[in-house]
């Protein structure tokens, strides 16, 4: 297994990295989603709202491989996908960072940024030192050097927790990126930190959906806005062709 | 751990019913319908008392049943219950626990059925034979057989002995250790290292092991030998010599286990004080088919006298706390001298396997 | 320095225990002595890797006792030689040990595959097949105790190297050896952390959760395969009870050793503290002059006192990482 993807940015002949058409997701008798299809985009940031019980988490889980849909397709890069397991959705390159289900907090940072795809020495036992290495390099590089890379994350406070979350899906050169709620239960200055951060995803040629409840960090942050309602598709508009108005008014279902 | 205890004995219920099952055919129809309810049957003592039991009462004619209280109280009661209400001619019971027993005894004085008992005894009711080993004959011989073995081994009875004892909560080992208690105190230059264990081939081993690594023994003795350990840890210190061996440490037992039989074939066990559990489930056998026959009973103390029975002879006493009689089978030492005896215990159950 | 010294306690007690006893009873200061509670410590070591292995993935197995006593009656009764207690088939002790381990493996694979796929309580799983095992114990053996074991087949548990080292202490000792090495340097071990500290987020990270946690289930077998091999040879016989009641002093040495029952925390070096206290314990009563009345009592005590002490320095720590931010 390579260590790092190597990158190519997608390549479909209208842009779209992902496309989904009629996800269908049932629990026992009830529709979780129903139908929806969309694309995203590379170099776009694609904000995802709705109301609680919306579907945007479903989603996220039925693209990553966390479950399997009961209907729709799923195409990545050009390819029909159908992920088993979240391992296999890392492999080509999608990573999620959940809100809450994210990190261990009895293991350290470099561990969590490595979870589940420690390298290896020759010999087959982890590589530490080189992943400890390789961890402050990249809390280095996201501004983040005073958090140290042997800390237990369970130490640490909500605003580190999320960057060490967030640098995890950076360090795999992600080519789509699921951010469920990353901003939520943070200090504005660390807002502020990881709105930047999405901005400078953008501009690697990272797909990125973001899903917040924060109507102005959608607005200032995605390219397009994605709303789901009960499980539906309720609509998606150019940022700066709509308002927060009609996306409160897709959010509630009126039409 | 109760519901543990019924599933592992539910498995040898399912063996020993099909035992049964088949034994049933070759019972006599018209003969007395008899039931020996046993309170385990998890270990070989248990089950070559029930088995040759019911072995003799079938071969006098009787039509015998064995069930299993599984080391349950309650499941005991049910027994007892369902034992009353089918009618038997006559129960054997071997008490879980002596108090609750007693309720199911007082039960099956009231339906007119005799009441037997095999091994141990309830507290109360009526019971017309308690047939079971003599504990304290069983911890005199075995104290008595390692003192007399110190003195050949070592010309003096001196020096420090080791014994092994049960749970003082258990009456078997609290009167087998307190009659090995007695002996030794009548020697005064034995020194008596007393430990506490659970009837576990761990503990027999470990504590063997320890303090015949910080003590020079002289005398090993237990509460009972069907345990294992005790060999295998002289083994391990290399202190296992063959009697009459310069450094041999007399071992005695209780019980006269298989296991123990063969060691003594080999001079590197002495002697063990025998549990006549074939012997008492023999006399207890032929008794009741007497007592159902009406042919004898016993009406006094004494030596009983009823020539050709195979409890002539034995001393019967009378047990005021169940209102009938008691005899308790005395133990014999056996060693080298007649380990191959057949009538023992641990050469009977061979037939068994 | 103070988190290394909460992280250890368990080494500490075992320090001060041990001078306790050895200045009550000086007797205890002896090389025989302090093998002997290697020994001692070797088949609850054993048992005590096996569950640690689960217990990191969140789960634990309540039934390695009786597979302990299972695979050593079932081996014993088919490599025996005696003529009536045993089968009669006298089978190669190489054979049997092999389907020894082979049967502790079966019982991890069971185990794992009503936990895994079925999604039964581990505790309820384990604990029936602790009772099932135990069932089948009975009816392999006629209740009967297996003596005459070949001595080849005796050797690994009851051979001492110039009659002083049992084989069965340098075992266990690199057992633990191998497997901190295996919980701290590879995949596995870490997984395991991972599995246990967050089971969600190893199943989103990619980490193959349900295969992580056969295989330590699977291990636990086969480790109480092996303490059954070991002791069997030491006792050169093997009865139905053999190992029962253990999971009792697998669970306190684990835990005096700073295994979390929630999972994802522990080592393998803090429970072999735990389980050598624990021999220290037991050997130092068999060996002192103490009132037999005396000797559960104590036993029970001190444990108690261990756990609890194991208790307390975690609330320590739990205060010095509130306290820091």
């Amino acid at each position: 297994m390579a260590d790092r993807h190597t990158m190519t940015p997608a390549a479909d002949a209208d842009g779209a990295l992902l496309r989904v058409r009629g996800l269908s997701k049932r629990f026992d008798h009830v529709v979780a989603l129903d139908g929806v299809s969309f694309e995203a985009h590379g170099n776009e940031v694609l904000g995802l709202v709705g109301d609680n019980g919306a579907g945007k988490s479903t989603l996220i889980k039925l693209v990553s491989g966390v479950h399997r849909p009961n209907a729709g397709e799923i195409v990545f890069a050009d390819r029909e996908v159908a992920f088993a397991t979240p391992r296999d959705s890392r492999e080509r390159g999608i990573e999620v960072i959940y809100q809450d289900m994210a990190l261990v907090d009895e293991l350290e940072v470099w561990e969590n940024v490595f979870l589940g795809r420690l390298l290896r020495t020759r010999v087959k036992t982890i590589d530490r030192r080189r992943m400890i290495a390789e961890a402050a390099e990249l809390l280095e590089s996201l501004g983040l050097g005073s958090l140290s890379p042997t800390a237990q994350v369970g130490y640490l406070s909500g605003g580190q927790k999320k960057a060490v979350a967030i640098s995890r899906a950076l360090y795999w050169d992600a080519r789509l990126i699921f951010m469920d709620e990353p901003t939520a239960a943070l200090a504005v200055v660390e807002i502020g930190k990881v709105l930047e951060l999405i901005g400078r995803l953008r501009e690697t040629g990272v797909a990125v959906v973001f899903v917040s409840h924060n109507l102005q960090e959608i607005f200032s942050t995605a390219d397009r806005i994605m709303v789901l309602h009960r499980g539906q598709l309720a609509g998606i508009r150019q940022t700066g062709e709509t308002d927060q108005d009609e996306i409160i008014k897709l959010m509630m279902g009126v039409r | 751990m109760q519901a543990g205890k019924i599933l592992k004995h539910a498995a040898i219920a399912a063996v020993l019913a099909l035992g049964i099952a088949v034994g049933g055919q070759s019972a006599n129809a018209d003969g007395y319908k008899v039931i020996y309810i046993a309170p385990q049957l998890n270990n070989a003592a248990d089950i070559v008392i029930a088995r040759n039991w019911q072995d003799v009462s079938e071969s006098l004619g009787m039509d015998a049943v064995i069930k299993n209280a599984e080391i349950s109280a309650k499941r005991e009661a049910d027994e007892w219950a369902t034992a009353i209400a089918l009618g038997y001619d006559a129960i054997v019971g071997g008490p879980v626990d002596s108090l609750a027993a007693t309720i199911s005894v007082k039960k099956a004085n009231e339906a007119g059925i005799p009441v037997f008992m095999l091994g141990r005894t309830s507290a109360g009711g009526k019971v017309e034979l308690i047939a079971r080993a003599d504990n304290i004959s069983l911890g005199t011989i075995a104290a008595e057989e390692l003192v007399r073995r110190i003195e050949e081994q070592r010309g003096e009875i001196a020096g420090k002995v080791l014994e092994l004892h049960g749970p003082m909560d258990q009456v078997n080992a609290r009167q087998r250790s307190e009659a090995i208690q007695a002996v030794l105190a009548k020697h005064p230059k034995i020194e008596l290292i007393r430990k506490l264990q659970h009837w576990t081939p761990e503990e027999f081993f470990d504590i063997t092991k320890s303090v015949a690594s910080a003590n020079e023994l002289v005398g090993i003795t237990m509460g009972s030998d069907v345990i294992p350990g005790v060999d295998a840890a002289l083994d391990s210190l290399g202190q296992l010599k063959k009697i009459g061996e310069p450094g041999h440490i007399v071992v005695t037992g209780i019980d006269a286990d298989p296991r123990i039989l063969d060691l003594i074939g080999n001079d590197l066990w002495d002697a063990s004080a025998l549990q006549d559990m074939v012997g008492y489930g023999t006399i207890l056998a032929h008794y009741i088919k007497h007592y159902l026959d009406g042919s004898f009973k016993i009406t006094a103390a004494g030596p009983i006298d009823n020539p050709g029975a195979p409890y002539h002879g034995i001393e019967a006493r009378w047990s005021e706390a169940t209102e009938g009689w008691q005899i308790e089978t005395p133990s014999r030492p056996v060693d080298k001298s007649n380990y191959t005896d057949p009538t023992l215990w641990g050469n009977a159950i061979k037939k068994y396997q | 320095m103070t988190r290394f010294l909460l992280r250890n306690a368990v080494w500490i007690v075992l320090l001060f225990t041990t001078i306790a006893f050895v200045a009550v009873e000086p007797r205890l200061l002896s090389v025989r002595i302090f093998i002997n509670v290697l020994e001692h410590s070797s088949i609850l070591g054993i048992l005590v890797i096996g569950m640690i292995f689960c217990l990191l993935a969140g789960r634990f197995d309540l039934s390695s006792e009786s597979t302990l006593g299972f695979t050593a009656l079932v081996g014993a009764w088919m490599v025996s030689t005696n003529p009536f207690f045993g089968s009669g088939w006298q089978l190669p002790p190489a054979l049997v040990i092999v389907l020894m381990l082979g049967m502790g493996a079966g019982v991890g694979c069971l185990n794992s595959f009503f936990i895994i796929k079925l999604r039964v309580n581990a505790f309820i799983v384990t604990l029936a097949m602790l009772l099932a095992l135990r069932g089948f114990t009975y009816v392999f053996t006629n209740a009967n105790t297996m003596y005459d074991l070949p001595p080849s087949f005796a050797a690994l548990g009851g051979y001492s190297i110039g009659g002083l080292l049992p084989i069965s202490v340098i075992l266990f000792l690199s057992l633990f050896v191998v497997s901190q090495f295996v919980l701290s340097y590879t995949t596995f071990g870490r997984d395991l952390y991972a599995i246990g500290g967050n089971r969600e987020a190893a199943f989103a990270a990619g980490i193959r959760v349900d295969r992580r946690t056969l295989t330590a289930f699977v291990l636990s077998g086969m480790l109480g395969a092996l303490a059954a091999w070991v002791l069997a040879g030491r006792l050169q016989a093997v009865t139905i009870n053999l190992g029962q009641g253990m999971v009792f002093e697998v669970f306190a040495a684990a835990v005096i050793g700073g295994v979390s029952l929630a999972g994802g925390k522990g080592t393998m070096m803090g429970p072999l503290g735990g389980v050598l206290l624990l021999g220290v314990i037991t050997t130092g009563l068999s060996v002192m002059p103490i009132s037999s009345f005396w000797v559960d009592a104590v036993r029970g005590v001190l444990i108690l006192a261990a756990v609890v002490l194991w208790r307390v320095t975690e609330i320590f720590e739990e205060r010095w990482r509130t306290g820091t931010p």
